[in-house]
């Protein structure tokens, strides 16, 4: 399944937006763990789809491509949290728990750049090489941060079972 | 650590359906500004290109890129102008040299015809005839080019034949003179008047009847000194009252006279074998000044005379000063007339 983007062609990202919307908001919540951010990075991935109207190979092409952006986008606003560290945080996990349950707020409790992988990978099921082009890292690079990922999620996991008293 | 569990944890995530009407309504937006934005950068890069064409242009033209890489144009008009007196002053001096040879021989002519037209008046008074049939005997044609040979013999276009200057702008007047003698005097004044005036009359003939001119000699018998291979490519004449043809090329090679009945008025016209070749005309407008350039066989036909070259009616403020032949292959004629200049015609007329 392909939706290219041309200029006339309104019903084209309609659709693109019912076949990927979700799968960008996954993503970009578990990220970005703000629903407003989320939404923020979800639809400036379709504005950018608008605007390169890119010719894609085949439907994995278009959702990678996607993907790769929505990435970009969520680190964007990683940077853009960052440089307002001395303003008010926001509050990141109001929104996030109505969207989640315990295991989800776990991933989301690991690191940024192990996040992504280990969602790329569980979550959507990419394997490391297609996770590699994505994030644009090397698959050995892919692999190592799948790896402590998942040591961390485990560490994470136990910590929770402490905290709940099992 | 269970991934599935995860997964499907993780996939029950999906965007709320006013966040995604929302996302769409925001794009369909965004696509229609898109479209407009990009219609908007067309048209400016399309004035921008045009902008800059036009800027390449105006600095093409101004940069003197695409200008021949000459000396400046005060060199250039120096040298011009003295190239072109240089040559007007040979060309002048040559004609003098050619135009007093001429007047010699024409003269040496006439004396000889006006010793054989004494005797053949005398001889002709003695039998009492009349009405004599060739009361006149023209020299076919007194002009010979230095070397010896005859002008009228030379056909050929080759230019080493071709004669320096003739200046002739009398012979109309000639004519009319002669005009009026035919009109006026007694047949014996008037076989005397041809005779001394021959060189002048035979020169001219041709000279002012062009094509689709009337003879107007009505009184006396006419003959006019015309070069063989002239008559072969002068066709016709019309005989005016009753618009008789007379082929001229059958009836005068061999005499090399056309003859006219007096009292009658006959229209001329010319026939030429191969006009396309021989057959050259220009007209130069500079300023005031009209020139017309014939080429050498117009002029050698049309005026009988033998000389080969290029005739320039010049024509200054209206007024027509000179007729010119020049010994100049065609082609530097050509490119020596575009360099001419108003001033220095003048100058030379003068």
């Amino acid at each position: 399944m392909m939706h290219q983007v041309s200029e006339d062609n309104v019903l084209g990202i309609e659709k693109a937006i019912d076949i990927y919307g979700d799968m960008l908001f996954r993503v970009c919540l578990i990220m970005l763990k703000n629903e407003a951010d989320a939404e923020d990075a979800v639809q400036e991935t379709f504005l950018k789809y608008i605007q390169k109207a890119p010719e894609f190979k085949n439907a994995e092409h278009e959702k990678a491509w996607l993907l790769k952006v929505a990435n970009n986008k969520c680190k964007d606003i990683f940077r853009s949290r960052k440089m307002q560290l001395s303003k008010p945080q926001i509050d990141e996990g109001a929104d996030f728990d109505a969207f989640t349950d315990s295991i989800t707020d776990i991933l989301a409790q690991v690191p940024e750049k192990f996040r992504i992988v280990l969602t790329l990978h569980y979550v959507e099921d990419y394997k490391v090489k297609e996770i590699a082009e994505i994030i644009g890292k090397t698959p050995s690079a892919v692999k190592m941060r799948l790896q402590k990922g998942r040591k961390l999620l485990e560490e994470n996991i136990r910590k929770e079972l402490d905290f709940n008293g099992f | 650590m269970d991934f599935d569990k995860l997964r499907e944890s993780c996939r029950k995530i999906s965007m709320p359906p006013e966040m995604k009407s929302r996302i769409k309504t925001n794009c369909k937006a965004a696509n229609a500004d898109e479209k407009q934005r990009s219609r908007t950068d067309g048209r400016l890069v399309a004035v921008c290109v045009c902008c800059i064409l036009l800027l390449l242009g105006i600095g093409l033209t101004y940069s003197g890129i695409f200008e021949r890489k000459l000396p400046a144009a005060s060199d250039r008009a120096d040298a011009s102008k003295a190239e072109n007196e240089n040559k007007f002053a040979e060309i002048l001096s040559t004609a003098k040299l050619t135009a007093d040879r001429i007047f010699e021989t024409t003269r040496a002519n006439i004396d000889e015809t006006e010793m054989s037209s004494k005797t053949q008046t005398q001889s002709q008074q003695s039998t009492e005839s009349t009405v004599p049939e060739q009361t006149t005997e023209f020299v076919t044609n007194p002009f010979v080019f230095p070397n010896g040979e005859h002008a009228a013999n030379t056909g050929s276009d080759d230019l080493s034949y071709v004669r320096p200057l003739y200046l002739e702008m009398s012979n109309r007047e000639n004519l009319i003179i002669a005009k009026e003698a035919a009109e006026t005097m007694s047949q014996e004044d008037f076989d005397l008047f041809l005779a001394e005036n021959q060189s002048m009359l035979q020169g001219g003939y041709f000279h002012s009847m062009n094509a689709g001119e009337y003879l107007e000699f009505t009184q006396r018998e006419w003959y006019i000194p015309v070069a063989p291979e002239d008559m072969a490519e002068i066709c016709w004449m019309y005989y005016e009252p009753t618009h008789e043809k007379i082929d001229l090329g059958m009836d005068f090679s061999e005499t090399s006279k056309i003859r006219f009945d007096i009292n009658e008025t006959y229209k001329a016209d010319y026939y030429y074998k191969d006009s396309n070749k021989y057959r050259y005309e220009k007209t130069i407008q500079r300023d005031n000044a009209t020139i017309k350039i014939y080429s050498r066989r117009w002029l050698y036909r049309f005026e009988n005379f033998a000389w080969k070259g290029y005739r320039m009616d010049i024509t200054v403020c209206g007024q027509e000063m000179s007729a010119i032949t020049t010994e100049m292959p065609l082609e530097e004629l050509e490119k020596y007339l575009e360099m001419i200049d108003f001033v220095t015609i003048k100058d030379w007329l003068s």
